[in-house]
């Protein structure tokens, strides 16, 4: 009967590992403007720190009801796991149609964290990949902010050819964004690995259809988002100012700083 | 491009900053008083329009009411107010219908029932496309209302509602948006004699027809899923009904949007409010004002900046002083393509006259031959041409094409030995078709202008058997297995590693690898041109030889019987069942004991499969009676090339003939950097086939008759100038006799030599580094050939700027940096002016298009030329995309036009000198339409050298078509 006890946890771990519907209330707090100077959690910075901390909570739950579910409950977490591998491949495919940057980010972010409850089911440690798959999504939410305090506003097609204009830019993005999309060797890239080569053991449909077609779709829609902002010819009646060298390094040294975390996930995967 | 209408480039961009811009680059905006506020300052007069503000990419300028069916059709409509993309889809599904259909080989599973034409083969398919029908296109329902394509057209037309008087402005943006592709379907329309038209047709018609379908059903598609009607009076109320609505839309579709008003826009819109919409217009409109306003201030600021006008002088001017200030910019702006233009042509000019002055002076100092020229004093015509009638001994003539390429070779070959050079064009006056030794088609070896009537053959000297290496076998091996469904999979585990070495040897070692590579193909066979008429008895003989030979093969593969069993009698006996001209058993049925129903089989292969057939010996028959020139012919065509470049006596005893082509790998564009006046191939057959007609006794005692009289020991050696290279190599020395082949080395040697220091000036242009000296210079040109990575071996035509019409005394000696045509030509020969009316109407007009091309390709290289190569892709063996998919690229690729963001080629019209006295001039232009029309309309610039009046005549074209000469001094070699 643990599983009755471990149903509430799971649920709430469902906020904090989106599970559809309940990601909604993440998506919306992504996308929630600032009421004022005072509101810090619509800031970017506090927003950064509630959706890297969201994880870890979500963690934390989902370990406390996989003790009180016990041997019994593992058809409970199973059923958790395709929730979340159909929540992922949702938000996954409904990132290709995104063009505004917050909804794009939160879309990903909802995806990607939905995964974990797929390497859950299956006896894979969730802490680091669930950290991995948040981090790896930190240097585009910094950037796409930049672009909203420079344009009015993060949305593809609205200013293409920012490579051509804003080149330091452009370069930190298309960084961000294959960081952001798992590709090697990102953090999100090896949480990816580590929930696949730890799940496929005991199930590998479950495990490999929702990882490997989420991972497709995130691709592709990243190609969308830096066709849409870093490609193509510059509009001519715009502003354009790059970055400064040392923003440049902030974000190269953030970025780099990535890097070796996904080194210290591959370290905790061995 | 038609020559009739006028001033082409009004729009060209600003030369590099290599160019001289010189007196006449007169400056765009205000140079002195002039003020500028700043960027803060927001002028107060600013109309209130929003579309006012809306220049270049920005937006269109006027309202989708005005411009429906002008400028926009519905579909354009559709997506810049509803965020569609039809017209993304509709040109997708429209080119992967053209690519299937216009196919010439490249795919494997070509698109069956092609012979029925475009339109009808198309429909044949998309009636049974399902992905269309997923789509939810109901083009099946479409096409079966209409059986041909004018009806199609008819119908969609008429079921989309668009008013009859805008049909042919509406066909016209539906033709302009794939303008490469309907410029090819065009062209293919008009090709009658082209293999692919004959065998699959195509036409406009048929084009647009098949266009129209598409985008009705993805109108039709698109209002079902926005429940609106999409055809032309429903949009047409809409835009007039909701004005503001639709600017706003098209904004936010367009892309054009201010990025942070997007999100209110895609609100308001969203609400459908029409206050809220209206507010939003306004608070639009006045944020876009001020914004545009800025730009302009700053634009302002930064003109008097490069002025050296202060900026507080710039703020004490008064406000409507600046607006007028910011007017005149803005409305020079508009004229300042041309106005860059018309500066380059002049400078170029100027320069030009310069050097031919200062040649003249250098000739008349060097040689004492020359004198002053006086004014209204004619000289005497010599006796043939400008060629002393003795030339100094050993001195070597050499005939080279006019190209600009041909110009540095020339200069450096005068300036290391004894030589005489002439221009003509590059196919020699010999139009031909030819045909290849072991090709099955014939090429045209001409200017697209001339059809060619007589056709040369290459016929090998032995008649061994022709056999593949191993090489090449494995070669086709391969190719066959990638072509088929499943064995790619497998090949590329067994061979790929293969594929990988021929990478690294491409890549690294080019030079080296590409020797080796070539060694292990079988070489062509030592051949000869077939040049002379046949006489009927000769093809009938020919053709039944021919036909004999079939009939061999076909029996040893039908019943393995060797020639050795058989008789002559018995292959006559085939041959002539075969071609019905007789009828019972044969000998062969009787001596093998063949059945007669295997007998009948094997009599109709040979008349299907071997085509032994009356028909085909028909055929065969006509064919051959194109094959050769008569003598006369040769002696017309001998005699016309040397009057026209003014050499009738006084010949060497060696005169080359220069034909060119070029050496590249991995290029779509060889032919663009081929000859022109052989129809984009190489020269050498014409010039071989010159050579070969020149040497001929009967044709030089024909040509003696005329005047013409060729010394005996006179030897026309064909060569083939390589212009990436810069080597020459002579050819058809086997025929030479062994004193003749003494005189060679030193040829060769001299040639080789001009080569280096042509390679030398190259490796300059194209920038390449660390070139010590020629022999560096030529081997780095030789790589640059044979690397399939370079994508700009070399720079081609690019950078023509004039063609010079007249004797070499007038360039002589002057670095004209390969930017000028040169053909030779003698006006003193040419009382009538009939010599001058061939260069202007066949090589002037053939020039003008290159110049054209090369124009517009670097005036907006994206929308004229072909963009980047890098991304090119060849499709259907006859054209190239950019990526996977997109409009058949057309003009010149970003490579030969840029260097970097600079352009390489100088944006202006072909600045023709023709040295003449001008009342000749005028006279054949008179005569001439063509040249005429594009003088006179400014496609060229026209400068006349009147040796009469020593004068430097400057057509000046007016903007009513009305033009004036403008005359200057100038010093001519006498």
């Amino acid at each position: 009967m643990g599983w009755i006890l471990a149903l509430p946890l799971f649920l709430l771990a469902g906020f904090c590992l989106p599970l559809f519907p309940l990601s909604i209330a993440v998506n919306r707090f992504v996308q929630r403007q600032p009421a004022g100077a005072g509101d810090r959690f619509a800031q970017p910075r506090g927003k950064a720190l509630v959706l890297l901390g969201l994880p870890l909570v979500g963690v934390l739950l989902v370990q406390a009801g996989h003790w009180l579910a016990g041997d019994g409950g593992g058809w409970l977490i199973d059923v958790f796991a395709l929730w979340g591998g159909l929540t992922s491949l949702l938000y996954a495919f409904r990132l290709l149609s995104a063009r505004d940057g917050q909804i794009w980010i939160g879309q990903l972010y909802t995806s990607a964290l939905a995964l974990v409850w797929v390497g859950a089911a299956h006896d894979v440690p969730p802490l680091l990949p669930a950290l991995g798959l948040a981090a790896s999504l930190l240097p585009l939410w910094f950037l796409l902010d930049g672009l909203t305090c420079r344009f009015g506003i993060a949305r593809t097609g609205l200013y293409p050819g920012l490579s051509l204009r804003m080149p330091r830019f452009s370069t930190l993005f298309v960084a961000a964004v294959l960081a952001a999309v798992a590709v090697p060797f990102s953090p999100g890239f090896f949480a990816v690995a580590n929930l696949a080569f730890g799940g496929a053991a005991s199930n590998e449909l479950l495990t490999l259809v929702p990882l490997s077609l989420a991972w497709l779709l995130w691709t592709w829609a990243g190609i969308n988002l830096l066709t849409g902002i870093v490609f193509g010819e510059p509009r001519g009646d715009l502003d354009y100012a790059d970055v400064d060298r040392r923003t440049m390094l902030v974000h190269g040294g953030g970025l780099a700083a990535l890097a070796l975390f996904g080194l210290i996930l591959v370290e905790g995967m061995l | 491009m038609t020559s009739n209408s006028q001033v082409p480039g009004a729009d060209a961009p600003r030369p590099g900053p290599a160019v001289d811009r010189g007196a006449d680059a007169a400056p765009t905006g205000p140079r002195s008083g002039a003020a500028d506020r700043g960027a803060d300052a927001a002028p107060t007069k600013v109309r209130p329009d929003l579309a006012v503000y809306r220049g270049g990419n920005v937006a269109p300028t006027a309202s989708i009411a005005e411009q429906l069916g002008r400028d926009l059709t519905l579909y354009d409509a559709a997506d810049q107010l509803f965020g569609t993309r039809i017209g993304e889809t509709l040109n997708e599904l429209m080119i992967k219908g053209l690519m299937d259909f216009f196919d010439e080989g490249q795919s494997v599973w070509r698109m069956p029932g092609r012979k029925q034409g475009f339109y009808r083969g198309w429909a044949n398919i998309a009636r049974r496309n399902r992905r269309l029908r997923m789509r939810g296109l109901d083009v099946a329902a479409i096409l079966g209302q209409a059986d041909d394509p004018e009806a199609m057209i008819d119908l969609v037309m008429t079921r989309l509602e668009v008013p009859e008087p805008r049909w042919m402005d509406y066909f016209t943006v539906e033709l302009a948006r794939l303008h490469g592709w309907a410029g090819f379907v065009r062209w293919r329309s008009q090709a009658r004699h082209y293999y692919w038209q004959q065998r699959n047709p195509a036409d406009l018609v048929e084009y647009m027809a098949v266009r129209l379908v598409l985008a009705l059903a993805l109108l039709e598609d698109a209002g079902r899923r926005l429940k609106r009607d999409l055809r032309w009076p429903a949009l047409l109320a809409y835009a007039e009904a909701h004005p503001r609505e639709c600017v706003l839309r098209r904004e936010l579709n367009a892309g054009t949007v201010l990025p942070d008003f997007a999100h209110r826009i895609e609100v308001a819109l969203d609400r459908g409010s029409g206050a809220g919409i209206d507010a939003l217009y306004l608070d639009y409109e006045r944020e876009k004002t001020k914004r545009e306003a800025c730009t302009r201030a700053g634009r302002v600021q930064a003109m008097a900046d490069q002025a050296g006008i202060c900026r507080q002088v710039l703020l004490g001017r008064p406000d409507d002083t600046l607006h007028q200030y910011i007017d005149a910019i803005y409305a020079a702006k508009a004229r300042e393509g041309m106005l860059w233009t018309r500066a380059l042509e002049r400078t170029h000019i100027r320069q030009l006259l310069a050097q031919i002055d200062a040649a003249a002076a250098a000739a008349g100092a060097a040689g004492g031959t020359l004198k002053a020229p006086v004014a209204g004093e004619t000289p005497a015509v010599p006796v043939a041409g400008e060629t002393p009638a003795v030339l100094a001994a050993g001195t070597v003539q050499a005939f080279f094409c006019i190209d600009v390429r041909s110009e540095r070779l020339r200069r450096h070959l005068e300036a290391v030995g004894d030589y005489e050079t002439y221009g003509i064009a590059g196919f020699f006056g010999v139009p031909v078709a030819f045909v290849e030794f072991g090709k099955g088609h014939e090429t045209a070896l001409c200017p697209a202008i001339v059809t060619p009537r007589n056709v040369a053959v290459e016929m090998p000297h032995t008649h061994a058997k022709h056999e593949h290496s191993l090489y090449e076998l494995a070669h086709e091996v391969v190719h066959d297995l990638k072509n088929t469904v499943l064995a790619p999979y497998v090949t590329v585990e067994a061979v790929g590693l293969l594929f990988g070495f021929d990478m690294v040897g491409k890549t690294f070692v080019p030079r080296v690898y590409n020797t080796w590579r070539q060694r292990l193909q079988s070489r062509k066979p030592p051949a000869r041109l077939l040049i002379d008429k046949i006489a009927e008895d000769e093809a009938r003989e020919l053709l039944t030889n021919l036909q004999d030979e079939m009939v061999l093969r076909a029996v040893e593969r039908h019943f393995a019987i060797k020639r050795e069993d058989l008789t002559s009698p018995m292959i006559r006996e085939l041959r002539e069942t075969a071609l019905g001209n007789r009828k019972g058993q044969t000998e062969l049925a009787r001596r093998f004991g063949v059945e007669p129903a295997a007998e009948a089989v094997f009599i109709r292969s040979l008349q299907v499969e071997y085509r032994v057939n009356p028909d085909q010996a028909q055929i065969q028959l006509e064919h051959l009676a194109k094959i050769g020139f008569h003598r006369k012919r040769q002696a017309q065509l001998v005699a016309a090339a040397l009057r026209g470049i003014g050499l009738t006596s006084g010949f060497g005893r060696t005169v080359l003939v220069v034909g060119h082509g070029s050496t590249s790998e991995n290029n779509p564009y060889e032919s663009a950097l081929d000859c022109g006046a052989c129809g984009g191939d190489q020269g050498l057959v014409n010039a071989r086939i010159f050579a070969a007609m020149a040497n001929r006794r009967e044709v030089r005692e024909q040509l003696a008759e005329q005047g013409i009289a060729i010394p005996d020991e006179t030897l026309f050696i064909p060569a083939l100038h390589d212009t990436t290279t810069d080597e020459v190599t002579l050819f058809d020395l086997d025929q030479l006799s062994p004193g003749a082949l003494t005189r060679l080395s030193r040829i060769q040697e001299d040639l080789a030599a001009a080569g280096r220091l042509c390679a030398a000036e190259r490796c300059a242009e194209l920038g390449e580094r660390g070139i010590t000296g020629p022999d560096a210079a030529a081997r780095r040109v030789k790589r640059n050939a044979l690397d399939w990575t370079q994508v700009r071996p070399e720079w081609g035509l690019s950078k023509n700027a004039s063609f010079i019409i007249g004797r070499r005394a007038l360039s002589r000696g002057r670095n004209l940096e390969g930017r000028a045509f040169l053909h030779s030509y003698d006006h003193r020969l040419d009382p009538k002016g009939r010599l001058l009316e061939s260069i202007l109407s066949g090589p002037l007009v053939v020039a003008q298009w290159i110049n054209m091309e090369h124009f517009f390709s670097v005036v907006d290289n994206e929308a004229f030329g072909s963009g980047s190569k890098v991304y090119h892709n060849i499709i259907g063996r006859f054209g190239v995309v950019t990526g996977n998919l997109s409009d058949l690229r057309t003009g010149l690729p970003a490579q030969t036009m840029l260097r970097g963001d600079t352009p390489y080629h100088h944006p202006l019209r072909l600045i023709t000198v023709v040295e003449a006295p001008l009342k000749l001039v005028e006279a054949v232009l008179a005569r001439l339409y063509k040249p005429r029309e594009l003088v006179h309309n400014g496609w060229i610039r026209l400068v006349v050298l009147d040796p009469e009046t020593s004068q430097a005549q400057v057509y000046e074209h007016g903007n009513g078509g009305d033009g004036a000469w403008q005359a200057q001094p100038i010093r001519l070699p006498a």
